[in-house]
């Protein structure tokens, strides 16, 4: 099967500024792509040069195997999108809106109640009134609602607190059990490390890496925190693989892991340990670190001085 | 089903019902005033008016009915509301949405550009009409207690006049929109073309070298051969419509091929 999105040296300028770069992007068909980068870098211009809302001044591409601008209309019928700003006339009911998003497509509005009751949304209540939050829940409902091949998700968590941010997380999980494709930008890791299958990375309009999150989370550092009961217990971690950095204040020791937690964990069992805590790793971290030098390199050969610092 | 017409008028419906009002309030009362426009009084009070005034204003024949309409009702405020009303329903077909960011939904939807564009275009047809459409019932019963003395067919073709006027510039403030995407530039230059327009046709042809400039105006041809004397004007009708749809296919045009909302 055909890539779910592929993209070819695309690029956009608007004007003499620069929007996108020569981008090299390919999703396979069923996985959660996780599409990083600061603001300005990009994001949002490749999605909307995916869309067709705006045309590429060189490069191409393909999604779901068409081309946005001919195929337009039939693809678009095959793509849920929600806009990183989802801006819409704050005079209509949620209800109105949805209904008239339904009818665009054909969904029956059992399903558009389905989901706005899954996300707790109030229908009844003007858009304008409602937050930023819930007003998220109206794009995230008519993103979901035809259970389209590929969901384009700009910034889908922005305002969202974080039980409906852990049901959207589940949501994301069911699209891609279904096997629909996910394509999501963020500017935190944190965001998408947990639903994304991969990560790629852009600055400055170019892709600078493209990584596994799993082969993320295997290189990752996790800072731990362990409090003995016995002070003179604080000095067993120093010498356990994988531990470093650590430090010591009376009966607490503060150090960072690397890799798996195994050693530490068997370390540790041979004391009496009051309180322990070991924090999600920050993949953000790692991933920046990891690729600073790709990145250096990549500016530095960059074609007709493109390399902007990031 | 149009579902984008439907929700573009299911949108305007509250604003659409004001204008519908105000528009109906303002055609009542001027017409119902012509009885006292009737008195002696009056009479000669308009008569010594400078000519070049009662040309421009179509003030010259107060006495009968038809040419009260002409000089009232039709002559300058209705028609200015009917064109101020047409030309902000086109700047909502799509610049409004466009500087307020809330085209790209729309845009990610499986609907054409032109589809989007045309059957808020119906929209407009529909609302310009339902304001017309005010105007004649008002004027149809308004006619016989004020005495005006002017026949249903006559008011109705006056009022097809009015309403192919108010289509032409909602059509060029589409077409402004669609090209500029900016919804000031389209009150800019739909605003200035109906006032250069109004001023062309109104007062250009006094002055001998500059009557050639009133054909340029859609106020010529909306006005011109006297409808409420002599019935529907059917080439005047005809080149206000010819005009409509080159605006209407060059904005759907235009907005086929540009980016949207940089």
């Amino acid at each position: 099967m055909a890539e779910a999105i592929l993209t070819e040296r695309l690029t956009k300028f608007y004007g003499r500024r620069r929007g996108l770069d020569g981008l090299d992007l390919e999703l396979r068909p069923g996985e959660v792509f996780g599409y990083l980068g600061p603001n300005g870098a990009g994001k949002t211009t490749t999605i909307r040069l995916l869309l067709d809302i705006i045309r590429p001044t060189s490069g191409r591409a393909r999604v779901l195997g068409c081309d946005p601008y001919q195929e337009g209309v039939a693809l678009r019928r095959r793509i849920g999108y929600l806009p990183g700003d989802f801006a819409v006339d704050g005079r209509q009911s949620a209800d109105d809106l949805l209904a008239f998003l339904g009818r665009l497509r054909g969904v029956p509005r059992r399903r558009v109640t389905d989901l706005a009751d899954r996300l707790g949304l109030d229908l009844g209540a003007r858009i304008r009134s409602l937050s930023k939050g819930n007003r998220q829940k109206v794009g995230l409902v008519q993103a979901f609602m035809h259970s389209p091949e590929l969901l384009i998700l700009d910034e889908p968590t922005s305002g969202l607190d974080p039980l409906i941010q852990r049901e959207f997380v589940s949501m994301v999980g069911e699209a891609k059990d279904a096997g629909q494709t996910v394509f999501m930008s963020s500017h935190v890791m944190g965001e998408v490390q947990q639903t994304a299958d991969r990560v790629g990375i852009i600055r400055a309009g170019r892709m600078v890496a493209v990584e596994q999150v799993e082969a993320l989370r295997d290189r990752s550092m996790r800072r731990v925190e362990v409090h003995f009961e016995d002070p003179a217990a604080a000095g067993t971690l120093q010498a356990v693989p994988g531990v470093e950095d650590v430090s010591i204040e009376g009966s607490m020791v503060r150090c960072r892991l690397n890799g798996r937690p195994d050693a530490m964990i068997r370390a540790l069992g041979q004391h009496s340990v009051t309180s322990l805590l070991v924090e999600e790793p920050d993949l953000e971290e790692l991933f920046y670190a990891y690729y600073s030098d790709a990145d250096a390199d990549h500016a530095a050969t960059g074609a007709k001085g493109s390399g902007h610092s990031a | 089903m149009p579902s984008v017409l439907v929700k573009a008028l299911s949108d305007a419906r509250s604003s659409l019902l004001g204008w519908m009002i105000g528009i109906g309030l303002l055609t009542a009362m001027y017409a119902a005033y012509f009885p006292s426009m009737r008195k002696p009084a009056m009479t000669e009070a308009m008569e010594s008016y400078p000519e070049a005034l009662k040309e421009a204003f179509n003030l010259h024949d107060m006495s009968t009915g038809a040419g009260y309409l002409q000089g009232t009702v039709f002559g300058l405020l209705v028609p200015l509301v009917v064109v101020i009303f047409t030309i902000s329903v086109g700047a909502r077909i799509t610049a409004t949405d466009e500087e307020n960011g809330t085209l790209d939904l729309l845009l990610s939807y499986p609907i054409s550009r032109a589809r989007l564009v045309l059957e808020r275009c119906g929209a407009m047809l529909v609302s310009t009409l339902a304001v017309s459409l005010i105007v004649l019932l008002m004027l149809v019963v308004v006619s016989e207690p004020a005495d005006l003395g002017v026949a249903v067919d006559k008011l109705a073709g006056m009022t097809l006049h009015l309403a192919m006027l108010g289509l032409c510039f909602g059509a060029l403030a589409m077409a402004v929109g669609c090209l500029a995407g900016r919804r000031s530039m389209v009150l800019a230059a739909a605003g200035a073309i109906a006032v250069v327009g109004y001023l062309g046709d109104s007062f250009a042809p006094q002055i001998e070298n500059l009557q050639w400039m009133q054909h340029l105006s859609p106020f010529f041809y909306y006005d011109d051969g006297s409808p409420l004397k002599e019935g529907v004007q059917w080439a005047n009708v005809g080149v206000l419509a010819a005009v409509t749809v080159v605006f209407l296919a060059a904005g759907t045009v235009a907005f086929q091929r540009r980016d949207v909302a940089v």
